[in-house]
C-alpha cells in the first residue's frame, strides 16, 4: 500500500509544523541524528506509549521500526542507495507499515500506516491456500491405496501431522474390540485392537455412529481413557476433537485429534471436518473394495478349472488363460468328472465356453458347472445331459447360452474310446500317431437359449500316443501373428497339433498353449481353455488295474 | 472407447424394416443393437418381415449372437419373420458351428431390395 497521498509534509521541520502533523490520520515521528525523537505526533504518542521528543526511538518503539531508521539513518551517512525504503511490523496487536520522508535539517520522518486487515485478510488467504493444499494431497494419498489398513494409516498420520499433535482412528468395533490408530506428529502409526467401550469417552460412541460432531470445549480432555493415548505421549493433553468419519451410508470410524496446550479454533474444527470427510469417503472406498475382492476369490476358489491328472488310464490335461489376469474367471470351463459306475472306469470331460465376461459369465459358469456334475450319472446319454442343461439354463429375460463339447472316455485294453458331442462348440481335433489330425464329426446346438436342441454324438477310437484336443474359440480367433490382426485360426492349430503326436497330455497343452501366446505376444484375446485326452504309450508293465502308473519298460 | 463402433441404420419400405449393421457387434455394444431392434419389432412391420442386413458387420463374438437370438425370440413371438441378410462368413461360420443357423430366414435373391437406399432413419 503507498502511503496516502496529499497529506503535507514539512521539509523545514520548523516546530508549527507539528500543528500540520497533529491533524494527520496517521502517526507520525521525526527522529534526529543517533535515533533520537524529535516529533511525536498525538496519533503516535496515542500507539507508542513513552514516545515523546528527547527519548531514543529505540526505547520507544518496537525494535523492527528503530533497526530500519538506524539503517537508513546509515545510509543517508554514506550517501548510499535509496533512501525511500520503508519497513513493516507489529506494534502490539496491530501491523503497520512505515513510510520515512527526510526533512530538510536531515531529519527522518515517519510515517506509520495501519495495514492490520490486510495482514490478517493474507493471512487467512495464505492458512485457506495451505489447507485447499493440504485437503488435495490428503484425497491424493487417501484414495491411491484401496487398502483399508493403509487408509487408516494414512488418516491418523496426516491428521497427526497437519492437524493436531496426535491423533487416533477409531474404527467400527469388531466383535467387542475397537480396532485403533495412533500417530503422534505424523510418525509411523501405531495400530491395536483394544478391547474398550467407545461410550468411556464422550462423543466416541455418537461420532461412531455417524452423529454430528461435538463441539471440543465440551469434551473433558480428564475424561480420556488411557487407551486412547498415543504410547510415549507425554504431554498433557488440553483439548479433544472427536469426528466423525462419514461412510457410505454407515460410519467409517471415528477421528480424535489431542493437543496439549491450547484449544482447537472453532476453525480448525471446521477445517478437520473437511478432512474427515475425505477420510471417511477413501476409508469406505477401500472398504467395499475389499469386500468385492473378498467375494470374488471366493467365488474364484470355485469356478478356477481344476489341475487335471492321469485318471483310468488315461491321460488328461488343462491349461487356462484368462481374457485379463484381473478377472482370473471367465467365461471358459473344463471338468473331468468320474463318471464310472459298476467297475466301469470311464470319465465324463467338458469344456465350454459361456458367452459374456467377468462375473456374470462367472456365475452362469458356475451354474452349468454344478448342473453338470448333478447330471454324471447319466453321462451315458449325452443328448439327455444336454437336455437338461438347457431346460434348468433357458431364461425367460435373457439369451445368454454357452456351447461345450461333451466327451466320455473309457479305456480299453490298449486304446481309449471316446464318445463326443458338441453343443454348438468348435468340433474337437484328434492328432493321430502318424501326425494327421482329424476333425471329429459331432455337432449340435448351443445351450440355454434355445427351446428346442439337438446335437449328435461321434465316437472315435485313440491308440497310444494320440490325443483329442478340445479347446475353446479363444484359440482360433486370438488375434496376432506378424502384423498383429491376423487370427491364430483352426488351420494353424491344426498344423501345431499335428506335431503334437506322441507327446504326454502336458506336453500337448504346454505346446499349444505356448503358441498362442507367441501369436497373440501381448496383444489382447479373450479367454482360451485347453483339454488334452491322452492315450498313454504302453510301454510300461502294467500291473495292470489301470489305477497305479505300473513300472515302465525301456 | 470413443468412438461407437457398431453404426445402425433402419430403413423401411413396404411394411419390410430393414436395419443395418456396421462395424463391431460384441459386448460393448450388443445392448444397442438390442434395443434398436425391440423399436422395431415394437412398430411392426406390416409385411411381418425383420431384415438385419450384415453385409458390413466386421466382427461379432458371443455377446452379439446372444442378441440375434433375444431378436429371434421377440421376432418369433409376433409372427415376424427374422432375416439374416448379407452374412460375411466369420458369421456364417458362427451360425452353424452353434446350430442357429436355421432359425434365421436364409438370404433371399431379393434381400438388396428388401433394403432400399432410402434412409428414414440414422443413429450414429
Amino acid at each position: 500500500m503507498a502511503p496516502p497521498p496529499g497529506i503535507p509534509v514539512t521539509r523545514t521541520g520548523e516546530r508549527q509544523a507539528s500543528g500540520v502533523w497533529s491533524t494527520a490520520p496517521h502517526p507520525v515521528l521525526e527522529s534526529a541524528a543517533g535515533g533520537v525523537l524529535t516529533e511525536v505526533n498525538p496519533a503516535a504518542s496515542r500507539l507508542l506509549r513513552g514516545a515523546r521528543p528527547g527519548v531514543r526511538l529505540a526505547d520507544a518503539a518496537p525494535a523492527w521500526l528503530a533497526r530500519a531508521d538506524q539503517d537508513l539513518r546509515d545510509r543517508i551517512v554514506n550517501g548510499s542507495g535509496d533512501t525511500d525504503g520503508g519497513a513493516s511490523g507489529w506494534i502490539g496487536a496491530r501491523s503497520f507499515e512505515a513510510h520515512p520522508s527526510r526533512s530538510g535539517n536531515g531529519n527522518v520522518v515517519w510515517w506509520l500506516v495501519e495495514d492490520t486487515d490486510r495482514r490478517r485478510a493474507e493471512e487467512a488467504l495464505a492458512t485457506e491456500r495451505e489447507r485447499t493444499a493440504f485437503l488435495t494431497e490428503a484425497s491424493h494419498v487417501l484414495l491411491s491405496s484401496l487398502n483399508t489398513d493403509r487408509c487408516v494409516s494414512a488418516t491418523a498420520r496426516l491428521a497427526s501431522e497437519y492437524l493436531a499433535e496426535a491423533a487416533v482412528v477409531v474404527s467400527p468395533a469388531r466383535g467387542g474390540k475397537l480396532p485403533l490408530a495412533h500417530a503422534v506428529g505424523g510418525q509411523d502409526v501405531v495400530r491395536s485392537l483394544v478391547a474398550a467401550d467407545p461410550s468411556q469417552l464422550p462423543g466416541l460412541d455418537e461420532a461412531l455412529q455417524g452423529f454430528p460432531p461435538v463441539a471440543s470445549r465440551w469434551i473433558d480432555p480428564a475424561a480420556l481413557p488411557a487407551w486412547m493415548i498415543p504410547e510415549g505421549y507425554t504431554g498433557t493433553i488440553t483439548s479433544v476433537v472427536i469426528t466423525p468419519l462419514p461412510g457410505q451410508g454407515v460410519p467409517a470410524g471415528a477421528l480424535v485429534l489431542l493437543r496439549s496446550g491450547g484449544q482447537f479454533t472453532e476453525n480448525e474444527q471446521i477445517f478437520a471436518r473437511l478432512f474427515a470427510a475425505r477420510a471417511g469417503a477413501a476409508l469406505s472406498a477401500a472398504h467395499l473394495y475389499a469386500e468385492q475382492s473378498a467375494i470374488t476369490h471366493t467365488l474364484m476358489q470355485d469356478l478356477l478349472p481344476p489341475r487335471l491328472h492321469r485318471v483310468n488310464g488315461v491321460e488328461f490335461a488343462g491349461g487356462y488363460r484368462p481374457a485379463a489376469a484381473q478377472e482370473r474367471v471367465g467365461g471358459d470351463f473344463f471338468d473331468v468328472h468320474h463318471a464310472g459306475s459298476d467297475g466301469d472306469d470311464s470319465s465324463l470331460v467338458v469344456l465350454g465356453d459361456v458367452c459374456g465376461k467377468g462375473l456374470e459369465a462367472a456365475v452362469l459358469t458356475g451354474k452349468i458347472r454344478n448342473t453338470l456334475q448333478a447330471l454324471v450319472p447319466m453321462a451315458d446319454d449325452h443328448q439327455r445331459m444336454l437336455g437338461l442343461l438347457n431346460g434348468a439354463l433357458l431364461n425367460s429375460h435373457h439369451t445368454r447360452f454357452a456351447t461345450m463339447v461333451l466327451a466320455s472316455v473309457r479305456r480299453t485294453d490298449h486304446v481309449v474310446r471316446l464318445r463326443l458331442t458338441s453343443a454348438g462348440h468348435p468340433v474337437p481335433l484328434v492328432v493321430r500317431a502318424d501326425g494327421r489330425v482329424d476333425e471329429v464329426g459331432t455337432h449340435g446346438t448351443l445351450i440355454g437359449a434355445l427351446p428346442d436342441i439337438e446335437s449328435r454324438t461321434a465316437e472315435t477310437v485313440l491308440r497310444p500316443g494320440e490325443t483329442c484336443l478340445l479347446y475353446t474359440d479363444g484359440f482360433t480367433e486370438a488375434r496376432g501373428g506378424p502384423l498383429g490382426d491376423e487370427m491364430f485360426g483352426e488351420e494353424r492349430l491344426k498344423r501345431a497339433l499335428s506335431e503334437c503326436a506322441d507327446m504326454p497330455a502336458e506336453a500337448v497343452v504346454e505346446r499349444i498353449q505356448m503358441l498362442a501366446a507367441q501369436w497373440v505376444r501381448g496383444g489382447g484375446h479373450d479367454d482360451m481353455a485347453v483339454v488334452a485326452i491322452t492315450a498313454p504309450r504302453t510301454n510300461h508293465l502294467s500291473a495292470v488295474d489301470g489305477h497305479t502308473r505300473g513300472r515302465y519298460t525301456a | 472407447m470413443s468412438a461407437p463402433s457398431l453404426f445402425l441404420t433402419v430403413e423401411s419400405e413396404g411394411g419390410a424394416v430393414c436395419l443395418r449393421l456396421a462395424g463391431v457387434l460384441d459386448y460393448d455394444t450388443s445392448d444397442e443393437l438390442a434395443a434398436r431392434a425391440d423399436a422395431c419389432i415394437e412398430q411392426g412391420p406390416r409385411a411381418g418381415e425383420l431384415h438385419l442386413d450384415c453385409e458390413k458387420l466386421r466382427l461379432c463374438d458371443s455377446t452379439g449372437l446372444s442378441a440375434l437370438l433375444m431378436i429371434h425370440r421377440r421376432t418369433t413371438a409376433r409372427g415376424i419373420t427374422l432375416f439374416l441378410d448379407n452374412p460375411p462368413p466369420f458369421m456364417e461360420r458362427m451360425l452353424s458351428v452353434t446350430g442357429t443357423r436355421h432359425l434365421f430366414a436364409p438370404e433371399s435373391g431379393k434381400a438388396r431390395q428388401s433394403c432400399p437406399d432410402e434412409v428414414r432413419e440414422t443413429t450414429d
